[in-house]
């Protein structure tokens, strides 16, 4: 194991821990506390990898994606927020993961003819930034003008080439790792915001063997997927390959909270009916894939390469 | 040297054991969705540490590290990979394993690959090391007594001659 922590140094792609160097400005959490609470002006500049970004930044900050900021791809996504820079004067507040990808990104704004007078970096990066009641989320969101229900995730190429019964899984919980998408979002909120958007839960099935053979209940969902470049909305049973006969997907609100909150495996969307998952397959009865041998994996024809943040859509269906 | 060597030896050997259970693990569907079939890998590591640094099982332990079992694990590592998953298949199963063991934040299948590809490297090279040292030190012995047919009728005068020999290769043996 030793050897591999060395060899993890190795592979690349360190991380560096803050450390404020002379000749940039720096702002600390405490002072940006007190500008946002005096609803001063100012851009708030978030560099953070997209899959960071949806898990928490600052409310009211600009993604940029940028971080590291080291290759020509990372300053282009810098590039295409200079403009909207220079359309005023006021502070740019860099927040950064850590820090470290703050300097280039200072550097980089200032060679492109932004005053230096403007930038602040944040001191410590988003890592160190204390402020709960200051941080937005984007890994699930109720939309109530939109009727939907937004959880992004992870693609796992891992199950394009091999089986599982996970759809959608939440990175914390035990089966997090084991679904053709890792949810960044927790299983809990998602289930909440679909009892907000009004939907139904149908808790008609328990993790004994009598309910083997049973369809999950519950409302009817419309469950589609998007991700950045695809500028549509595909359905998310074109996503995912059946063994045997294709039945089409229909996923309908389980519930299951009681047991979600009990087992913690993480499970938003199972593809077969499921007394655990929040959301499942009513098309294949629970047991399909333990006793009767139904197989999924991803379509690696349709969905993104492995570790693209994707945007999966629940909207209440019409039955 | 050697002493690393060798802990480098049992150390990739335990690595690419793991990742031959590990893969084995993941055919079997039952046991992949309910377990982390990456934990063999660290736990084959520390079975290789437990049966290098125990006295009284070393002896057998030291038939598992050797070059030729450290070879076949991989070729039967690499065979498996081809044919049930496929070239591009082979890219993403290992670093797969490895990700669901380790989960460094950040880090692409490249990455997990990266790491993969050096632990077997590290392994064949220690084994390679090994196998030239030992080769080496053949050499010098068959040059200090004078060669082969030389070494044959001393060996007859004086066994002794070939007991030096048998002691630095046992002490090579680890």
């Amino acid at each position: 194991m030793l050897i591999i922590l060395l060899l993890i140094g190795l592979a690349g792609c360190g991380t560096s821990q803050v450390q404020e160097k002379e000749g940039y400005n720096y702002i600390s959490p405490e002072e940006l506390k007190s500008k946002l609470e005096a609803n001063e002006e100012m851009v708030l500049l978030d560099i953070l990898v997209e899959e960071e970004f949806a898990k928490g930044h600052i409310t009211g900050s600009i993604s940029t994606c940028a971080y590291p900021v080291e290759s020509d791809e990372d300053r282009a996504r810098l590039a295409a927020v200079v403009p909207k820079l220079k359309e005023n004067e006021l502070p740019i507040v860099i927040v950064c993961p850590r820090g470290g990808g703050a300097t280039r990104t200072y550097d980089y704004l200032a060679g492109e003819g932004i005053a230096t007078d403007r930038l602040l970096i944040l001191s410590g990066g988003f890592d160190k930034w204390p402020y709960e009641e200051f941080v937005s989320q984007e890994a699930v969101v109720l939309d109530k003008e939109k009727g939907e229900v937004r959880v992004k995730a992870k693609v796992n190429a891992k199950y394009f080439e091999t089986v599982t019964r996970h759809g959608l899984v939440f990175e914390g919980g035990s089966n997090g790792d084991k679904a053709v998408l890792t949810g960044l979002g927790s299983e809990k909120v998602f289930h909440d915001f679909l009892l907000e958007l009004g939907a139904k839960p149908g808790n008609n099935l328990d993790a004994t063997a009598e309910f083997k053979g049973h369809h999950v209940e519950g409302d009817l969902l419309d469950v589609l997927i998007t991700w950045q470049g695809l500028g549509k909305e595909i359905p998310l049973g074109d996503a995912i390959i059946q063994s045997g006969e294709q039945l089409p997907m229909q996923i309908r609100f389980g519930g299951n909270i009681e047991r979600a909150n009990k087992f913690n495996t993480g499970c938003i969307l199972c593809l077969d009916s499921c007394p655990v998952g929040i959301v499942s397959d009513a098309s294949h009865p629970y047991g399909s894939v333990d006793d009767m041998g139904k197989e999924f994996r991803g379509n690696k024809d349709v969905l993104p390469p492995d570790g693209t943040i994707v945007t999966v859509i629940f909207r209440l269906a019409e039955e | 040297m050697a002493g690393i060597n060798k802990l480098l030896q049992v150390i990739s050997t335990g690595f690419v054991l793991g990742f031959l259970l590990a893969l084995l693990g993941l055919q079997w569907f039952w046991l992949e969705m309910r377990f982390n079939v990456g934990l063999f890998i660290p736990l084959a590591m520390v079975i290789s540490l437990i049966g290098y640094g125990v006295k009284p099982v070393r002896k057998y332990f030291n038939r598992i590290t050797s070059g030729k079992v450290y070879v076949v694990t991989c070729l039967i590592i690499v065979a498996l990979l081809v044919f049930k998953y496929g070239l591009s298949g082979s890219q993403v199963i290992p670093a797969a394993i490895l990700r669901e063991l380790l989960a460094i934040p950040g880090y692409g299948l490249v990455h997990y690959n990266r790491i993969i590809l050096v632990m077997f490297c590290l392994g064949l090279l220690s084994y390679y090391f090994e196998f030239c040292v030992k080769g080496f030190v053949s050499l010098m012995s068959l040059i200090k007594t004078g060669g082969g047919k030389q070494h044959e009728v001393q060996g007859k005068a004086n066994p002794s001659a070939h007991h030096l020999t048998a002691n630095r290769f046992s002490r090579l043996r680890y």
